[in-house]
């Protein structure tokens, strides 16, 4: 499904990440494997450090701190939020959203919209769409903060090598504004594919299977790791087919569409689960036939962990922080990015966005002090 | 050193328990090789042979034999890395 957006920009961003971090090297003793062979692995998949809030610290409290970045530098005042756009695929509590959680944890205006996706690794690209098409839809709709947030690795089952050293907790948020140009525009594609739903997915824990003592039970895999029902289970082998075949190729749909040449992307800002799918897929996505001079960073996993709908924000503060406000700009003398964003992840699904990036009023990662823990 | 020789040398260091130059059972389909070690394979081979392996190689037909396997290599052998 394909749209274009128009009058809408993206005009700030900040990105949150735990202050704890846990390092592979400490962590490898836990996994049932040869050190030698975990650290052959280590190299080739970005495994080397991430980013987990303690037990303490939930999805919210980063999601509040990084608003207050926004709020603090005077970004924007609660009376300018129109609508809270709010993507997990965790919540705060069971009932009510984190969105009204969060609402309430700010003090926002009773007139601030209150939404709240159920994303996962995609969630940053459809949030940004919702938010979009929410602006585009009413004149009372001017400025919307769409907020990504991913906590509670540390639940995560220590001993399942195939993903616990690959995640990590993050949160963000992202001011989209009305535009009075048409030429601010915003194009999506999003490709889903529910035949796929076992190729990536927590059997235990919903309605489905409810979690009890037996969904908790770890049982050996068949590749000698450790794994319960209640945890995630993925099929590496199709997860990664289903990204080389569909990414690339709905990538060029959505500049055939957009009308734009691929080559004249300057980033493309992917999801980054780990670092060799990173780098196979930028060797697709940059056609060595095009001339591509586009940048496609692979740094997250290794620095930070996969934290689902956060990694696109902490993609785009980590490596660009440095060239996108306004005040940059005006010095550096240059012109605002044309970026291409893509995600893919559970369900399964593909999307990408494709928007001008720059001029920024705030585009910062900030850590969250986290309680020190024994 | 010869790209089967690199590439038993490899499937050994990974798995020390099957004797591959023997092994007459799918490599992929049986088991004997996962995701991960398909993986890793790749990236071996892409830096000892100085290849540039695409993913959409990544299939389980070209790492269930021996000879698949150095197939895969040798066709990228022609291309620069």
């Amino acid at each position: 499904m394909k749209a274009a957006i128009s009058h809408v920009k993206i005009k700030a961003l900040c990105a949150v990440v735990p202050s704890t971090v846990s390092k592979f090297e400490d962590e490898i003793k836990e996994y049932p494997f040869s050190e030698h062979s975990s650290r052959k692995l280590a190299k080739v998949m970005g495994f080397r450090e991430h980013r987990i809030a303690p037990e303490q610290v939930s999805l919210c409290d980063l999601a509040e701190f990084a608003v207050k970045q926004f709020l603090d530098n005077g970004i924007i005042s609660r009376d300018e939020i129109s609508a809270l756009v709010f993507v997990s695929h965790q919540h705060e509590y069971p009932v009510p959203g984190n969105s009204k959680v969060l609402h309430g944890r700010l003090k926002l205006s009773h007139n601030t919209h209150c939404v709240d996706l159920y994303e996962n690794c995609s969630g940053f690209i459809s949030g940004l769409y919702t938010a979009s098409t929410m602006l585009a839809s009413t004149e009372e709709m001017q400025k919307i903060l769409l907020v990504t947030s991913n906590a509670g690795t540390c639940h995560l089952n220590i001993k399942d090598r195939n993903t616990y050293p690959l995640m990590g907790d993050a949160a963000s948020v992202t001011l989209i504004e009305k535009s009075p140009s048409a030429d601010d525009k915003i194009f999506f594609d999003f490709y889903h594919d529910g035949s796929e739903v076992e190729t990536l997915i927590v059997p235990a824990g919903g309605m489905k299977l409810p979690a009890d003592e037996n969904t908790a039970k770890l049982a050996k895999d068949n590749l000698g790791n450790y794994r319960s029902l209640n945890d995630l289970h993925m099929d590496g082998a199709k997860v990664f087919h289903f990204v080389m075949d569909k990414v690339p190729a709905l990538i060029n749909d959505l500049c055939t569409y957009a009308k734009i040449k691929k080559s004249s992307i300057d980033y493309h800002l992917t999801h980054q689960p780990n670092k060799f799918l990173v780098d196979k897929l930028s060797d697709l996505i940059l056609d060595v036939d095009e001339n591509n001079q586009a940048v496609i960073f692979d740094n997250i996993v290794e620095n930070f962990g996969n934290s689902s709908s956060s990694t696109i924000p902490v993609n785009i503060a980590f490596n660009l922080q440095g060239c996108l406000t306004t005040e940059q700009n005006v010095k550096s003398g240059m012109q605002e990015k044309l970026v291409c964003l893509s995600a893919f992840g559970a369900g399964m699904t593909a999307c990408a966005a494709v928007c001008r990036l720059g001029n920024l009023s705030f585009c910062a990662l900030k850590e969250y002090p986290c309680p020190v823990t024994d | 050193m010869n790209n089967k020789k690199i590439i038993l040398n490899l499937l050994q260091s990974l798995h020390p328990e099957i004797n591959f130059e023997n092994e007459l059972r799918h490599f992929v389909s049986s088991g004997i090789l996962e995701s991960f070690d398909i993986v890793q394979i790749i990236s071996e081979l892409e830096t000892l042979l100085g290849i540039k392996i695409p993913g959409t190689e990544l299939v389980p037909e070209n790492f269930e034999s021996l000879d698949a396997i150095c197939s895969l290599a040798t066709k990228y052998q022609g291309t620069q890395s």
